[in-house]
């Protein structure tokens, strides 16, 4: 043995003698999660845990309970256990067989038994742990259904109201009565706020509505329609990023009733009403958009025509059923149009006017941002138009006294045109999906999702409440083991991240609203009704660089995910945890968003089962067993004497489990 | 399964498992890059190029307009009543301009007097194409065309990478930096630098952007890499958030959620201690978005030495421009705004002694109409940039100013004109410029031989040495 060899051996065994001599180390058992449905995908752990890391340790425990090992469950060991060296824990997996057993439920426990190598710890909680074991059910369990509102809602809530209800509906009757419920509409409480004599109201206090739609637990909540609207919202973009919507947040909230009106209605309907919306022709430039004249040298304006088609209804590209591109003889995407349509489209859009009651002048009438445009055929191109698909426009008569019966005439006809395009079915069905499910459908899935949207099924083309159905009961939406595999689901929108965690925590101020403004639109890269451009605030197209570019997939909500957003949402979280959602000093302290934390307070002292009502509540339990220890042994080194510690210890497991991958993307 | 593991052997890891999986990756990539030229000189030949990125299709034929009587009453009548009056124009005197005279936007200032100290120039009717195209070859569909001409979200794309005939998630300065980046002496973070987030134009193979904001990176609160005190809460977090990030996840969503976070946190901290300085007093800086993020620019390539770079880019972004209606008034507010951040700029270089280093261009999806409807005008091609920087050969106008009267022959529509010096000429010349040899110039700008010659003895354009 040469000198420094030996040295350094001796070194280490003289700390294992000094140490074993002083006392065996205690071991503890750990549940990490006790709560196992058969025939859903998720194991119950325990955890094994250790102080040292030196040399492996074998621990004894014996299985009990009236779940049959082999049978109900399967399990790698059943007698002991190797903590190998430079680990402080060996985790043990229960695995559901998926059978369906003699009683609806049973249980395991797994108990420390005695060994000459460690002590047992001196609680009884911490040497053994039960577990639950429950039979196959058309019903979801609870981590089922949470999955299941991070996808079709805003997600889960503190007070599990809205968990029990899928749990007792199920998926498919949960959605039907969600078709049925009222509208949960956004500009009344805006319009109420109007009427006080105060200032008026501002741009931001559109977020008021929002969040307070968002944030609803009533009985008659319509969560889906909230969360719908708002993808609908992320692809019929208008924005308060333009003066004169800024300007008119009632207005905007009136376009977002359209969405929400329409999120289960019909797709021609909600292309009409989107495109005859005062918004949509402030914003895209058609409202007050003449007929060009030669002579003078004017023309149409062709922004909304360009949009309506690009962006709305069909998209650049000819596509397949399944959302692929359809290729010429050469192997070469096809375009859906080219400029002499996107000019005939133009004229199309001409000679609308604000409406309304007293819309009696094209040019002079009263801004209303809440009545449908009025078309004036005095200021509508009524010469001959080509146009898509075949489409040819005749040359029409303008009406006299104008009633704009000549221009609306073409407008109709553009819109079943775009309507019953080939490619706008599957041009929004994948769209959606990606919305709520998963940003990389396969093919077959979005096939599927587009034979609904061309028939539902009763001969209904654009039902867009069966496409919403058809989306969140595809099996690639439900099946675990497609959520399994390593390139499922989608990144969480930062927003409604945020929004996922106010749910979680019941965020409310004193005074019952939401005074979140804008500030929170630069932390996110993102705000409701605030994209930078019509283009949203992410394309579905985008795909980062690196390991999901490699895979050939796309990330669309990894557009705004960089060096900024990568920490500006963590450190808002960490801010929020503490003070509340307003980022900034409110005048008042009964205006604070904060989150409550009375539940989790309330475990600080057991750390085990803290995480565990945290990894439902926000993962839908789906966070690693590495993360499990690592937090619980963070809090579990914290201060439990401190003033303040169970807040303390709380913060700190919501903040490393809500900056955790496993909050941010959604399987 | 491993338990939580500490920084130093997440760090240990990196060097001997597989990389993958592990967040810091392109700094590896980079050092790998760095590695195969460790042996050559360091260079000290710093550059700098500046993308001001005009989005929404700037009208940029009211930027630089004619100004003498007969090609004024061209562009007064076509322009109607988005016409600037004449007498408010900014006169210029353009070396080696003859039989037109021409002038800018009133708002314009300080760029005028850039360009008359011969530090700015303008390059005129520039715009995207895969090939030169005639009015001819436009109408009977003889030529390959840009992919969607006229649509915002194309047309930024194609600024972005050169490439419009082909889709890509590649810009040119991101091909340029893969090239270059070997000639930094690390790149701990990238050398192009967004102030405006994602971005095309600074995405390459092996580069990535990396965004700041006017204040400079941002860091993790509640996060210290210093504090290894476990007994206080920063200790605890901040050992947590690093085992969190070593955990290797096999669900490439999460993986390249963790790596995007452990990136950040690793350049930040360097990024500001680099970026630590004041810059000259004598320099003040408008208190606009522009102006202050040309000021973080400022301060970051008075650092790049610091920061171990010898190229940098820097994108930033002013939207607002897409003036379907309004333009008077929208460009007498924005024109002078952007005219006063970049004069500060310059000036705050000048000081720093670091002008002839940088060259500040303006780009924007595309010119408009020169046809109106009513006050404001519609997407269209070719339209005029400008270049500011010591290394500039200004007050010159490269390219022919062309005609504007309806229906000349570069009109394919309503004053729609076909660009005479394509995307890849403009950026050619600061590609060579910036250090990219003539021979890789293809690897740069794909189409650049359907404009210009590189055996050929001259520039691209001439307005850089």
């Amino acid at each position: 043995m040469k000198t420094a060899h030996f040295l350094q051996s001796a070194f280490v065994g003289l700390f294992v003698l000094m140490f074993s001599l002083a006392r065996a180390e205690t071991v503890t058992l750990v549940l990490i999660d006790g709560d196992i449905r058969q025939g859903w995908s998720s194991n119950g752990v325990v955890a094994f845990h250790r102080q040292t890391t030196d040399v492996p340790l074998t621990v004894n425990f014996t299985l009990g309970g009236n779940a049959i090992t082999g049978t109900d469950y399967t399990v790698a060991n059943t007698a002991t256990i190797t903590i190998p060296a430079g680990d402080r824990e060996a985790w043990l997996e229960f695995v559901p067989s998926g059978a369906t057993m003699s009683r609806a439920v049973k249980s395991i426990t797994v108990t420390l038994a005695e060994s000459a190598d460690y002590e047992l710890s001196k609680l009884k909680s911490e040497r053994r742990a039960s577990l639950l074991l429950t039979n196959p059910s058309t019903k979801p369990c609870a981590k089922s259904a949470i999955r299941f509102l991070n996808q079709a809602a805003f997600g889960s809530h503190a007070n599990f109201t809205n968990v029990n209800e899928v749990m007792r509906k199920g998926f498919e009757q949960w959605i039907a009565d969600q078709f049925k419920r009222p509208v949960g509409l956004q500009q009344p409480y805006l319009g109420a706020l109007d009427k006080r004599p105060k200032d008026g109201v501002s741009s931001e206090m559109k977020m008021l509505s929002w969040w307070r739609q968002a944030m609803s637990t009533a009985a008659n909540a319509d969560p889906l329609r909230q969360r719908v609207g708002f993808a609908l919202s992320e692809i019929m973009v208008i924005s308060d990023h333009v003066d004169d919507l800024e300007n008119n947040p009632v207005g905007m909230l009136n376009y977002y009733d359209v969405l929400l009106k329409n999120a289960f209605g019909n797709f021609r309907t909600l292309l009409y009403e989107v495109a005859t919306h005062p918004c949509m022709g402030i914003y895209l430039n058609h409202l007050g958009n003449e007929k060009g004249d030669p002579d003078a040298g004017t023309f149409a304006d062709e922004n909304f025509a360009r949009e309506i088609m690009q962006l709305f209804s069909i998209g650049l590209w000819q596509l397949n059923d399944d959302g692929t591109l359809k290729l010429d003889g050469s192997n070469k995407p096809i375009p859906n149009y080219g400029n002499t349509e996107i000019e005939g489209m133009a004229k199309v859009m001409t000679g609308f006017g604000f409406g309304g009651p007293k819309a009696n002048d094209f040019y002079d009438a009263p801004e209303n941002f809440t009545a449908p445009m009025r078309m004036w055929d005095e200021f509508h191109d009524v010469s001959e138009k080509h146009m898509l698909n075949g489409l040819t426009l005749p040359a029409r008569t303008a009406s006299d006294p104008d009633t704009g019966t000549a221009g609306m005439a073409d407008f109709n006809a553009v819109i079943d045109m775009l309507f019953n395009h080939p490619s706008c079915p599957p041009f929004i069905s994948k769209q959606l999906i990606q919305k709520l499910v998963t940003s990389n459908p396969s093919p077959t899935y979005v096939g599927r999702v587009t034979a609904i949207f061309k028939n539902n099924g009763s001969g209904v083309r654009g039902d867009l409440a069966a496409v919403v159905r058809a989306i969140l009961m595809d099996p690639e939406a439900r099946d675990m083991q497609v959520a399994a595999q390593t390139t499922s689901g989608k990144m969480k929108e930062p927003y409604l991240r945020t929004v996922n965690l106010a749910r979680a925590f019941n965020a409310r101020a004193a005074n019952g609203r939401f005074d979140l403004g804008r500030n929170l639109e630069e932390v996110h890269f993102q705000q409701p009704l605030s994209s930078p451009t019509v283009f949203n605030f992410f394309k579905p197209g985008y795909s980062p660089s690196g390991p999901v570019n490699d895979a050939g997939m796309v990330a669309p909500e990894f557009q705004i995910l960089n060096a900024v957003t990568a920490t500006s949402v963590p450190n808002f979280y960490y801010f929020a945890i503490e003070n509340g959602l307003n980022r900034y000093y409110v005048d008042h302290e009964k205006e604070v968003v904060k989150l409550h934390f009375e539940k989790e307070t309330a475990l600080a002292h057991d750390v085990p089962a803290l995480l565990r009502r945290l990894d439902l509540l926000l993962t839908g339990g789906t966070l690693p067993n590495e993360q499990h220890q690592l937090i619980r042994e963070t809090v579990q080194a914290m201060s439990n004497t401190n003033r303040g510690w169970r807040s303390e210890r709380v913060r700190m497991a919501v903040y490393l489990i809500s900056t955790s991958p496993e909050f941010g993307i959604l399987r | 399964m491993q338990n939580p593991i500490t920084r130093r052997r997440f760090l240990g890891q990196v060097n001997c498992a597989a990389i993958s999986a592990l967040p810091i990756l392109s700094t590896l990539l980079n050092l790998k890059l760095v590695g195969n030229v460790a042996a050559a000189p360091t260079p000290n030949d710093y550059k700098a190029l500046v993308c001001v990125f005009l989005s929404g299709g700037a009208d940029t034929f009211n930027f630089l307009v004619p100004r003498g009587t007969t090609e004024y009453a061209e562009y007064a009548k076509v322009r109607g009543g988005i016409a600037l009056p004449q007498a408010n124009l900014l006169p210029i005197t353009p070396t080696g301009l003859s039989g037109i005279s021409l002038g800018l936007h009133p708002g314009l200032t300080g760029v005028q007097s850039l360009f008359n100290a011969g530090k700015a120039a303008f390059i005129t009717n520039v715009g995207t194409l895969v090939e030169p195209v005639t009015k001819d070859d436009y109408d009977n569909s003889l030529k390959r065309l840009p992919r969607n001409l006229y649509s915002h979200e194309d047309q930024i794309e194609q600024w972005h990478t050169s490439t419009p005939d082909i889709r890509s998630a590649k810009g040119w300065a991101g091909r340029a930096a893969d090239l270059l980046q070997s000639t930094n002496s690390n790149n701990k973070v990238s050398m192009n630098i967004s102030l405006a987030g994602s971005n095309i134009w600074q995405n390459g193979e092996n580069t990535l952007e990396y965004s700041i904001s006017t204040d400079g990176a941002v860091g993790l609160d509640g996060y210290d890499a210093t504090n290894t005190d476990l007994g206080s809460l920063t200790g605890l977090r901040t050992k947590a958030v690093d085992s969190q990030l070593g955990f290797n996840c096999q669900h490439l969503l999460s993986q390249a959620f963790t790596t995007k976070k452990a990136e950040a946190i690793d350049a930040y901290k360097f990024f500001n201690e680099a970026t630590s300085i004041e810059l000259p007093a004598n320099v003040t800086f408008p208190d606009t978005y522009l102006g202050s993020q040309l000021r973080m620019i400022a301060r970051t390539i008075a650092s790049h030495g610091a920061l171990g770079h010898n190229r940098q880019t820097f994108f930033v972004e002013r939207g607002g421009w897409d003036t379907h209606d309004g333009v008077i008034a929208a460009h007498a507010e924005m024109v002078p705004e952007i005219d006063a951040a970049i004069k500060a700029f310059y000036d705050c270089l000048a000081a720093l002694g670091l002008q002839d280093s940088v060259t500040l261009f303006t780009a924007s999806d595309f010119g408009r109409t020169l046809t109106t409807d009513n006050d404001g005008a519609d997407h269209a091609w070719g339209g005029n940039q400008f270049v500011v920087g010591g290394a500039v050969n200004g007050n010159r106008i490269y390219g022919n100013y062309p005609s504007l009267y309806a229906g000349n022959p570069l009109d394919v529509d309503r004053g729609r004109l076909i660009p005479q010096i394509a995307v890849d000429t403009f950026f050619a010349e600061m590609a060579l410029w910036f250090g990219v040899p003539k021979t890789d110039l293809h690897l740069v700008l794909p189409n650049i031989g359907n404009f210009y010659d590189i055996a050929s003895s001259s520039k691209p354009l001439g307005f850089l040495p």
